[in-house]
């Protein structure tokens, strides 16, 4: 360790790495180094206690992936890696002439024009596919919303999906993109909530059935369709569904499949104790979100919670269990995070505060 | 490190650093779609031109830097995400508290002052978060951010300053620790 013979002030004690690996990582020999420095002045002390509050005052808000996501993106990596063959070296000479400084037979200027051409119709070909489907840094098969987000997806047969925020739709691989997207079986990937308005899609009288399937995917569970309305929500380790019309199969519950009628509500806890619980709702109240309304049926403020964290990532604590358990019910603008906080407030005659950028305080 | 260029070698790689990765970009988009995206874009990147990173000093720092120019370049498209103001971007946990908190009003002030750190400017912000948080050093902070390595010392100094400023880290801070490390004292040596 140097001596640190200059250092006057808590900051720059503070910023200096060794001084930060010992507050963060003590061992016994940089306890018994720092002892020693602080033994040889008077005011040293002093100095490292505040810069060691300075420290640890460094923590940043954070996220993990969890097990199941590393083990996903792992082999979703390792999937892509075999598609892709590395750009060998050996490929590329090192020393190569510029094509101006080289004499080249006649052909090869029809076939750099014809290239020009053929990539220019690419391009326009490329544009037109990929207008109107907003964002063209993601893949046309994946679409996001973030908190306090919606978004409508047309899908390749045209079915129409309404994402809710914070979530992410996948399509089946190749499905936007193929020229006859009626060869692809119509399969997407949900997490988080969205509404589903699925069209029928004829199949060629063969095969039997008058309709192709739509699958969805959805943490644990896959839904079946023909073609219906429905709201999928998963979330935290429970998935529900709600039937608006139609007839909808439910696949992946360990009761085994499930037909269901309109006006039909499952919901599918599979994290620790697993339940699955079916009740009969007025299925417009789980899709009013798409109207920028939640109707609330003797909703308690824990479940409120719950649905503003996953709509704007908003942190709501309670501060007693008696206030976990107070119930609400009626129509609620979600427009904007602190219309429903004002709302809560003074609806239930608590306080509402907010104690940092993302969490909020209720108390009584 | 995958010098020799095989796949498993960079898989190893992944696995190594994908928390820190995530974390970082996390961080710096608050998207966690996007980030993922990102970061296989990345290493799928590296698998294509597998012999950059080798030439790359310090394998963390250079990630780092890579998937920050990534998303960087995402963000500034705008398509995929709504803007995100700067100030959402770097925030100390302000829900959680420092080893020093002993009372209701040491939490306070640790509230009180984490929500200062949430009010610099971003560039001091993610040097704190490099410095502090990631535990990087003052040079591998400075190939992230790509800035040299005084500008980084400077960052983090200057948001230091601004903390006593602005709190003028009172005598509380002594109490609690004063006392802990007192205790700790006696343990040790007055056996």
């Amino acid at each position: 360790m140097p001596p640190f013979d200059s250092i006057r002030t808590p900051e720059e004690l503070a910023a200096e790495p060794a001084f930060i690996r010992w507050v963060q990582q003590p061992t016994p020999a940089t306890d018994d180094d720092w002892q020693r420095w602080m033994a040889a002045d008077a005011n040293r002390a002093v100095l490292v206690q505040k810069a060691r509050a300075l420290v640890q005052l460094m923590q940043f808000e954070s996220v993990s992936l969890s097990p199941a996501d590393q083990q996903r993106l792992e082999a979703q990596l390792r999937q892509k890696m075999a598609a892709t063959q590395p750009l060998s070296s050996e490929l590329h000479p090192t020393k190569v002439r510029p094509l101006w400084q080289r004499t080249l037979p006649r052909w090869t200027a029809y076939v750099a024009a014809a290239s020009v051409v053929a990539i220019l119709l690419a391009g326009v070909w490329f544009w037109q596919h990929s207008a109107g489907r907003g964002g063209s840094a993601q893949p046309a098969w994946d679409y996001t919303t973030t908190y306090g987000q919606t978004r409508q997806i047309e899908l390749p047969d045209h079915s129409i999906v309404t994402l809710n925020a914070n979530s992410r739709l996948r399509l089946a691989p190749g499905w936007a993109s193929a020229n006859s997207p009626k060869s692809i079986p119509r399969e997407v990937w949900l997490d988080g909530e969205a509404f589903f308005d699925i069209r029928k899609q004829p199949t060629a009288p063969s095969t039997g059935t008058r309709s192709a399937p739509f699958t969805v995917h959805s943490g644990p569970l896959q839904v079946t369709v023909l073609g219906t309305t429905f709201d999928v929500n998963q979330r935290r380790g429970v998935t529900q569904v709600v039937l608006n019309t139609g007839r909808i199969r439910l696949e992946g519950l360990p009761s085994g499949n499930e037909v269901m009628t309109p006006g039909d509500r499952v919901v599918y806890r599979n994290r620790g104790q697993q339940s699955v619980e079916r009740t009969r709702v007025n299925p417009a109240n789980y899709a009013a979100w798409q109207q920028g309304e939640w109707v609330l049926d003797n909703t308690s403020l824990t479940e409120i919670a719950a649905m503003l964290n996953d709509q704007f990532g908003l942190t709501v604590e309670l501060s007693d269990k008696a206030l976990a358990e107070r119930r609400l019910s009626g129509r609620i603008s979600i427009e904007s995070p602190d219309i429903i906080l004002e709302n809560l407030s003074t609806i239930l005659g608590v306080s509402v505060r907010r104690t940092g950028k993302h969490t909020i305080l209720i108390q009584p | 490190m995958f010098r020799g260029g095989d796949n498993e070698a960079l898989l190893r790689l992944y696995q190594r650093h994908l928390p820190a990765l995530y974390k970082y970009g996390y961080n710096l988009a608050r998207d966690r779609a996007l980030v993922e995206d990102a970061i296989q874009d990345l290493f799928l990147h590296l698998h294509q031109h597998r012999d950059r990173v080798a030439d790359a000093q310090n394998v963390r720092a250079y990630l780092m830097q890579s998937l920050r120019n990534r998303l960087l370049r995402l963000l500034k498209k705008g398509d995929t995400t709504q803007p995100l103001s700067d100030a959402a971007l770097f925030l100390t946990d302000t829900t959680g508290e420092p080893a020093w908190v002993q009372t209701e009003a040491d939490a306070e002030r640790s509230r009180r002052l984490r929500q200062m750190i949430n009010k610099l400017p971003k560039r001091q912000r993610e040097a704190l978060y490099l410095l502090y948080f990631e535990q990087l050093s003052y040079a591998e902070a400075a190939t992230v951010m790509e800035v040299d390595v005084k500008s980084v010392y400077n960052f983090v100094y200057k948001a230091l300053t601004s903390l006593r400023e602005t709190a003028d880290l009172p005598d509380f801070l002594l109490i609690p620790i004063g006392l802990g490390l007192l205790a700790e004292f006696f343990e040790k040596n007055v056996r």
